[in-house]
């Protein structure tokens, strides 16, 4: 069954996954040393410590620890605030879903509509100001984009606050800084694949049998261009919560991108792996989605399956 | 606008000229006038690039860029280029259907057939409810012939064979039931013997519902069974035009003259000289082949067999031809042969030279896109001299010397060597493929429909291009085709492959000789051109002499 299938396959990319973590982790050193002052820490209170995390044995017996502590569903203390690592990450994550929710509904929002226009009047005014526009728009690094809107919306004009959560005007500047980057990215991939679907020999039939262009976009276009859409998206949208990582430092936004720069320059491992753990899930829960979707929206893809 | 009379020609187009806006406008169709009355069954016929096929999209104003337009054509009465908007919508819906050369990429991959069918229907019936809708869409592809209609209509163009689909694209162009019937290419991707049967039900449908025809074809076997008129454009000019009887049983321009000449079905004769049984070169023995879509078609045996017990031998010096329609198995064989494919059993044996047994054969692939097995930002001589390079040729002077002498008997001349792939006509990257394969002077040639990219003319000077070396080199060839007169062309031997098997396999001159096998004798008639009444008076088409082919 091909859905099984993909299931196995996603359960085995996740445990590639943990595999890794696990790797990178333990070859950056003694992490127990990494963490501690071995000069002014004694001995027993570092065998204590190893013992307590599972720093013990051989390579192979902490990995299997380490494994079976995940499937028990432990995933470690957090050595900032000493409290279980997935209390620590899933307080932060409702903020970064609402950032990079709302980030992507504005990225699909600008992009569809201004790509699609673009395309259909290919070479003209507006298609010309949206390639100059999106160049900039991803040449631009996120920070200066935060530190520019800051510098207009909150020190020159005293719109809106330029740090923390609250209300609603704590959300416009990360949101625009995030949505807009990524729209600038996610319109050029509109506009090629409008255009794309433009030069196909279903359009020009279509348009030969009287077709009002209305129902040729939405019936012959649309159908068409939005399958590779559907592969790009997701992709978009995980590089958000990358992003994430410097836009909520900036605007001082309690996310998860900015725990896992507190994370790193903390040495703080248990919540980094369950960081990182947690965006693999989601990357390859949302690949298993984008494959199921495809699959329906592509005939041609189902019928290669099923024969 | 004006009042159409009876007497008024369907389509008039008059002193045409198409270029496409630009700095330089670049003139595509010049100075050209034609005319269609009720009823006619006009061909429009050239080579790719004689402005045929624009020149049709133009009367739809369908055109894939920006044109600059003088002269004017008009359809059932209206001034296309002065239609508004809604004008436009109405002409194409109810004056002119058309057809286009890929049934599969006419139609929207994504959605059904029936949803585009009831999309177009719902045009012209707005007040019909989905019933009533859906029965006229079950009428109008009962009407084109479709099998099991009702069950078509919930089914993907990818899963219809090439002339279902082409049947669906007809039945949709005819929905709106207009005069006029544009066919651009209509039965180019299709197999030889679907194409008959396309054809014939465009005749069918021209007679039941006096319907007016515009065909746009390069293939002169079609024109010459069917149509009423003939025009022929070359480089955007109309070189002749009249009644096809006229034009086919003496054209008048010189080109039309060399088109027809290229296009006649020489019957092979059966006087071919008895030829010396030369060592084998190639062979298959008990060859067997299965593909499988999945895993679990493999475990449940069931795949579509692309070889069945397929034994053959190339001899050297011989070519053979291996013919067959789509999905017969023809290039699975070829791939096979190159060893680019496994076989599943059975063996394939590439037979050491004669003269040196410790030297292998040197095989070499002519693959079918010519343009495809190029490397697009490579120019031509550097992919030339690259095959050479990998072989130990370390003198570039004497690589020099040798493709120069190559290209030349490719009949190339050295001017395209400085070109990249994307320059060449569909011919000179042909001819470049097979200088490449001929670079490494080798003993067998595969070639993978060599010709179904080139147009009729450039045909002939690759078949005779082909002969010439094999007269000269005793190059073996192996020459994978659809078309049964590349066949009776060149062939020595020919090998029918159908569903895997074979179910021919004889001398070329003894072919027409009776019917053999059912399959072999639909192939032969599917043949374009060959029961032709003018054919007879006329010295270009050699009729067969055999009785069963006279009688059919």
């Amino acid at each position: 069954m091909p859905l099984l299938f993909r299931i196995l396959r996603a359960v085995v990319s996740l445990w590639l996954i943990v595999t890794l973590v696990f790797v990178a982790l333990r070859a950056t050193g003694d992490p127990i040393t990494a963490i501690f002052d071995p000069d002014n820490t004694s001995q027993a209170a570092l065998d204590s410590y190893r013992q307590q995390w599972g720093y013990t044995g051989t390579v192979l017996d902490q990995y299997i620890a380490y494994v079976m502590s995940l499937l028990r569903g432990d995933f470690g203390y957090s050595t900032m605030s000493s409290r279980p690592a997935l209390d620590v990450v899933m307080e932060r994550l409702p903020a970064t879903m609402q950032l990079v929710g709302l980030s992507a509904t504005l990225m699909i929002a600008i992009g569809l509509p201004v790509g699609t226009m673009a395309a259909m009047r290919a070479g003209g005014p507006l298609d010309r100001f949206v390639m100059s526009f999106s160049t900039v728009g991803f040449a631009l690094p996120n920070f200066v984009l935060a530190l520019g809107l800051i510098l207009l919306f909150s020190v020159s004009l005293h719109l809106l606050p330029s740090n923390g959560i609250g209300s609603w005007q704590h959300l416009i500047m990360p949101v625009l800084t995030i949505g807009l980057s990524k729209a600038a990215i996610f319109t050029r991939f509109v506009r090629s694949a409008i255009l794309d679907t433009l030069r196909l020999q279903c359009v020009v039939s279509a348009r030969a049998r009287g077709l009002t262009e209305w129902q040729i976009f939405w019936h012959h276009i649309i159908t068409n261009a939005v399958l590779p859409l559907v592969t790009i998206t997701p992709l978009l949208v995980g590089a958000m919560v990358a992003a994430g990582a410097v836009v909520e430092s900036v605007f001082g936004w309690p996310g998860v991108g900015r725990l896992i720069v507190d994370a790193v320059s903390q040495r703080d491992l248990a919540v980094l792996q369950m960081i990182i753990m947690l965006i693999a899930l989601v990357m390859i829960t949302t690949n298993l989605i984008v494959d199921l979707a495809y699959a329906r929206l592509d005939p041609r893809t189902s019928a290669a399956a099923a024969h | 606008m004006t009042f159409s009379t009876t007497d008024d020609p369907v389509v008039k187009v008059d002193n045409l000229s198409i270029a496409i806006a630009g700095l330089i406008p670049t003139e595509l169709v010049s100075n050209v006038s034609f005319e269609i009355r009720k009823g006619d069954y006009f061909a429009l016929v050239g080579e790719s690039g004689s402005g045929k096929s624009i020149t049709c999209h133009a009367m739809m104003k369908l055109l894939p860029f920006t044109p600059i337009i003088k002269g004017s054509i008009t359809v059932d009465g209206q001034d296309v280029y002065a239609l508004d908007k809604r004008q436009l919508l109405a002409y194409r819906r109810k004056s002119v259907g058309m057809v286009f050369q890929d049934p599969l990429a006419a139609l929207n991959p994504v959605r059904t057939i029936g949803s585009q069918m009831l999309e177009t229907l719902r045009i012209y019936y707005p007040q019909a409810d989905a019933d009533e809708l859906r029965n006229r869409a079950i009428e109008a592809l009962r009407g084109v012939h479709i099998p099991e209609p009702g069950a078509r209509l919930g089914v993907y163009p990818h899963q219809l064979s090439g002339g279902l689909n082409q049947r669906v694209m007809i039945a949709l162009a005819l929905l709106g039931e207009p005069k006029l019937l544009i066919a651009d290419e209509p039965t180019t991707a299709l197999d030889m013997s679907v194409q008959a049967e396309v054809l014939d039900l465009i005749d069918e449908l021209r007679r039941k519902n006096d319907l007016t025809v515009l065909l746009v074809t390069h293939d002169l076997g079609i024109v010459r069974d069917r149509a009423t008129h003939i025009a022929v454009l070359q480089r955007g000019r109309m070189v002749e035009q009249g009644a096809a009887a006229d034009v086919v049983s003496a054209p008048k321009a010189a080109y039309s003259k060399e088109l027809f000449e290229a296009a006649s079905v020489e019957w092979p004769g059966r006087d071919a000289p008895e030829r010396k049984p030369a060592p084998v070169c190639l062979s298959f023995d008990g060859v067997n082949k299965t593909f499988f879509g999945s895993k679990r078609d493999r475990q449940m045996g069931v795949g579509i067999p692309a070889a069945k017990n397929l034994s053959f031998e190339v001899r050297r010096g011989e070519i053979v031809a291996l013919i067959g329609e789509s999905g017969s198995g023809k290039t699975t064989a070829a791939k096979m042969a190159m060893g680019l494919e496994k076989p599943d059993s059975g063996s394939i044996i590439i037979h050491p030279s004669a003269d040196d047994v410790r030297k292998p054969l040197n095989v070499q692939m002519v693959f079918q896109h010519p343009r495809d097995s190029l490397d697009p930002l490579m120019r031509v001589e550097d992919q030339l001299h690259e095959v050479l390079v990998v072989h130990g040729w370390r003198d570039k002077a004497k690589r020099q010397e040798h493709i120069l002498k190559t290209i030349a008997d490719v009949g190339l001349q050295p001017h395209v060597l400085e070109r990249r792939p994307t320059f060449l006509s569909g011919g000179e990257a042909q001819r470049v493929v097979i200088a490449r394969a001929l670079l490494l002077e080798p003993d067998l040639i595969i070639a993978d429909e060599p010709l179904s990219a080139v147009d009729v003319r450039i045909q002939k000077h690759i078949l005779e291009c082909l002969q010439r070396l094999r007269d000269r080199l005793g190059i073996a060839i192996l020459l994978i085709t659809h078309d049964l007169r590349v066949v009776f062309e060149i062939a020595d031997q020919v090998v029918v492959l159908r569903h895997g098997r074979v179910v021919e396999d004889v001398a070329v001159s003894t072919f027409t000789d009776g019917a053999r096998d059912a399959y072999t004798q639909m192939l032969i008639d599917a043949v374009p051109g060959k029961a032709q009444p003018a054919a007879k008076s006329s010295s270009v088409f050699t009729l067969p002499e055999s009785p069963a082919l006279a009688a059919g």
